[in-house]
């Protein structure tokens, strides 16, 4: 595929596997060098053998983001040309277990990491002559599920200030989203993740408690792969995309419903 | 451009309104990335124009087939595909572009007005669609593109049966996606504000109307070319696409975002 990225600089927030990774490949593989940075330093040194350069800090803390993106400019000589903001995580809790400093938490994983970001690398990309920047929302923000409403909360904040942040830096800097239904990525897969908690809540074996997750919802394709989130972020960062900006693009999740 | 790499080598494409502005636009980028195109046009008129977009994509290597189909009669859209089908023996991707719409102010707008306006940019994007996916869902899967509009987010003057149309096709994507996606047909929605074409022209000389869409409605601060949907037309009609279902992607400048 050529999307017209060669010779590009990029930087990824926590990209060392995932979705996040298979973004920072992808962006390699079409000839753009490319900056990780993640929370899981082991991970980073596994992965990222092909990329520019990555970097391990804690991007959900003010101190963490900060570092890294002093590391994307010292690295590059200059602010990026594509920003992906690729950190979130959703950690079902009950909502009447979920305490302030929970949602505390959440807030700085889920928005506040990319508002930070945002706010240091944009005026510099918009200095710069212009650039993108693709958010990773979640078809979670608009569709709740109770077990996530902090996620789901903070996913559509994401929508929010992605139409914001383009209006504020268009025309030199486009700004979109990608909202992915469910993605079989660690998130899932893991021992105690949403496989094995569903599978646990209705004493399912991990089959069935994947195939129940589908029905539930609907999900006409099943699950997506990580490449597809890669390729449609990736679509939306290129010259391809060139007059999209302030769009989101459902990936999967979207024939569930709309609020 | 060279779309070779979107993996489209040989598919066939069906694109509706492939006389001029973004239909024209759409079908030479798909024969770029190396679809062979049938090209749908209204029964009169443009004929140097469609046989100038043909000469285009032939001089790419592809074959180019006209068809003269008035989009919103069903008799019409069921020959377009079964044309394309009895020349090429698939239809892999099929554009929905042909619209047309009246300007009278709602208080204004007649019986007449309002059926050819829905006939030719509603009823026609079904029917298409279910002829399309008729052929494509034995074939084992297909992609559908339809062209929507920011007046089918965002309400405008002089515009409410197009926008109601516009808003109508946005929602009939999802509907058929639901029933299509696991027979690999995905339906989905490319939707352009305004954009710099020959139709457009009357509205875009009006007397200030540039600098006001310009510099209000459009952050992005230039005007839709037809050239600035090929990458999503491409994108949505090829693999890469392929969780992507019932989707609307605005590609409006940010025209929706204010």
């Amino acid at each position: 595929m050529d999307y017209q990225l060669n010779g590009k600089l990029a930087y990824v927030t926590a990209g060392a596997n995932g979705i996040g990774a298979s973004i920072a490949n992808l962006l390699t593989a079409e000839g753009a060098r490319v900056i990780v940075a993640d929370c899981d330093g082991k991970t980073l040194l596994e992965n990222g053998n092909g990329w520019h350069g990555t970097f391990t800090a804690d991007l959900s803390s003010p101190q963490g983001v900060d570092d890294a993106v002093e590391f994307v400019l010292e690295k590059f000589g200059r602010a990026p040309d594509i920003l992906i903001n690729n950190l979130g995580v959703a950690d079902p809790v009950p909502f009447e277990q979920l305490t302030d400093e929970g949602w505390m938490r959440s807030m700085n994983v889920n928005l506040l990491g990319l508002v930070r970001t945002c706010r240091s690398l944009l005026p510099k990309m918009a200095g710069n002559g212009g650039g993108a920047v693709v958010n990773i929302g979640s078809d979670l923000g608009k569709q709740p599920e109770p077990e996530v409403i902090d996620y789901g909360l903070f996913k559509i904040g994401v929508l929010h200030l992605t139409k914001s942040l383009a209006k504020a830096y268009a025309p030199k800097v486009r700004v979109n989203a990608v909202s992915p239904g469910p993605v079989w990525t660690g998130l899932f897969s893991r021992p105690g993740g949403i496989a094995d908690q569903i599978g646990a809540q209705f004493g399912l074996d991990r089959e069935g408690a994947v195939k129940k997750f589908l029905e539930d919802r609907y999900m006409p394709l099943g699950f997506g792969e990580p490449a597809d989130v890669a390729n449609a972020a990736v679509f939306l960062a290129s010259p391809l995309a060139k007059f999209i900006t302030g769009a989101n693009l459902d990936l999967g999740g979207t024939l569930r419903g709309l609020i | 451009m060279d779309y070779s790499s979107f993996g489209l080598q040989d598919k066939v494409a069906i694109v509706t309104g492939a006389s001029q502005g973004i239909g024209r636009a759409i079908a030479v980028g798909l024969a770029q990335a190396g679809t062979h195109i049938v090209l749908a046009k209204y029964p009169s008129g443009r004929e140097t124009e469609i046989q100038g977009v043909q000469s285009e994509i032939e001089a790419l290597g592809r074959r180019a087939l006209i068809t003269r189909t008035d989009v919103s009669k069903v008799a019409d859209v069921n020959a377009m595909v079964e044309q394309a089908k009895e020349a090429f023996g698939r239809v892999d991707i099929l554009v929905n572009n042909a619209g047309w719409t009246g300007n009278s102010m709602a208080i204004d707008v007649t019986e007449e007005e309002y059926d050819a306006t829905m006939a030719a940019s509603l009823k026609s994007v079904f029917f298409a669609c279910q002829a399309a996916a008729r052929v494509m869902i034995p074939q084992g899967g297909g992609k559908i593109i339809n062209i929507g509009s920011n007046f089918g987010v965002i309400a405008f003057k002089s515009r409410s049966v197009y926008a109601a149309a516009k808003a109508g096709v946005h929602h009939l994507s999802r509907a058929l996606s639901l029933e299509w996606a696991r027979q690999g047909v995905t339906v989905n929605v490319v939707a352009p504000c305004i954009t710099e074409t020959e139709s457009r022209k009357v509205i875009l000389e009006r007397p200030g109307y540039k600098e006001w869409a310009t510099q209000q409605m459009l952050p992005i601060g230039r005007w839709n070319q037809p050239e600035d949907l090929v990458g999503a037309v491409l994108f949505l009609s090829s693999s890469l696409s392929d969780m992507v279902v019932g989707h609307t992607l605005m590609v409006d400048g940010g025209w929706t975002i204010q």
